[in-house]
């Protein structure tokens, strides 16, 4: 005999719009403040944040992305994308001398950049009581590639600094 | 002076940090992971280790406490941006002798070496 599974309504409902992760401002914060100082710190120069946004969907790259995994209490990851020239900039800045081509060696330094300020977010995120880890960097290269960070909203934050704009987006939620 | 394995994932900061130490007369001798920093003190005469975190194959919290029973008397600091209190905490006592956070002044990190070798 068939038997049919009957399922609850409200179950049906929860399943017809699945929940949409919203990541916490407490959680948020430390990234940018991470980001801004970082910068500062390894550039020596003022960084301006610009109007933060939070975003669904997906995106484009710009032409070097670099992306930080986040484990833990939070999951998702950090994104920090910027033109080549940008790149060129930063690096032949923690340098100390011009970067004329975005080499393995450049690539490399702008994995740092992204390990360092996200790795400083875990620490900020630490002293109000949430545990994080971060993966080695993965680098992108090439303008236009579509990102999605499925299902989790992304936080993106515009940081102006004299030698250009590093955009940060962040795609993060709790772990249940 | 000395010579000193730097074991970072990133080869910028391999470069970044060796750079600044052979400015100071030390001999520099590089490791991509963890795995490859406990390979390069069992074969090299090293003096001083400054180890990274999060790095592929085998993090810096694992390749210390490998190193340490190679040597317990091993000279090692971290160097990482990795700062939360607990993970300075096992890498302390674990064995590390300092642990410096990243960004770091150039200075900080000479004084790290500094330290070690005394």
């Amino acid at each position: 005999m068939e038997t049919k599974t009957v399922v609850d309504p409200a179950i049906e409902q929860v399943l017809a719009a699945p929940p949409r992760a919203i990541p916490k401002a407490e959680h948020l914060e430390p990234f940018v403040a991470a980001a801004r100082d970082v910068l500062e710190q390894e550039l020596g120069t003022e960084v301006e944040s610009g109007k933060l946004a939070l975003v669904n969907g997906s995106s484009t790259t710009n032409e070097v992305t670099a992306i930080i995994g986040i484990t833990g209490q939070l999951t998702g990851m950090a994104m920090y994308s910027m033109s080549e020239a940008t790149a060129l900039a930063i690096v032949g800045q923690l340098m100390g001398a011009p970067c004329d081509e975005l080499d393995e060696l450049a690539l490399s330094g702008i994995g740092e950049i992204a390990n360092v300020i996200t790795g400083c977010a875990g620490t900020l995120l630490a002293q109000i009581g949430v545990a994080v880890d971060i993966a080695p960097p993965v680098l992108l290269q090439g303008a236009g590639t579509r990102m999605s960070t499925a299902g989790i909203q992304r936080l993106v934050v515009p940081l102006a600094t004299t030698l250009g704009t590093v955009e940060a987006q962040l795609a993060i939620k709790e772990k249940r | 002076m000395a010579k000193i394995l730097i074991a970072d994932d990133a080869a910028f900061m391999r470069m970044r940090c060796g750079k600044m130490l052979q400015s100071h007369g030390h001999t520099v001798i590089e490791a991509e992971n963890g795995r490859e920093a406990v390979d390069k003190f069992t074969t090299e005469s090293v003096d001083v280790v400054l180890l990274d975190i999060t790095m592929p194959e085998m993090d810096g919290l694992t390749a210390l406490k490998e190193i340490k029973k190679l040597d317990p008397g091993a000279r090692v600091a971290m160097v990482t941006a990795i700062g939360q209190q607990q993970v300075v905490m096992e890498a302390l006592q674990s064995g590390a002798r300092d642990f410096v956070v990243k960004p770091f002044q150039p200075e900080r990190v000479l004084a790290a070496v500094e330290k070690l070798l005394k």
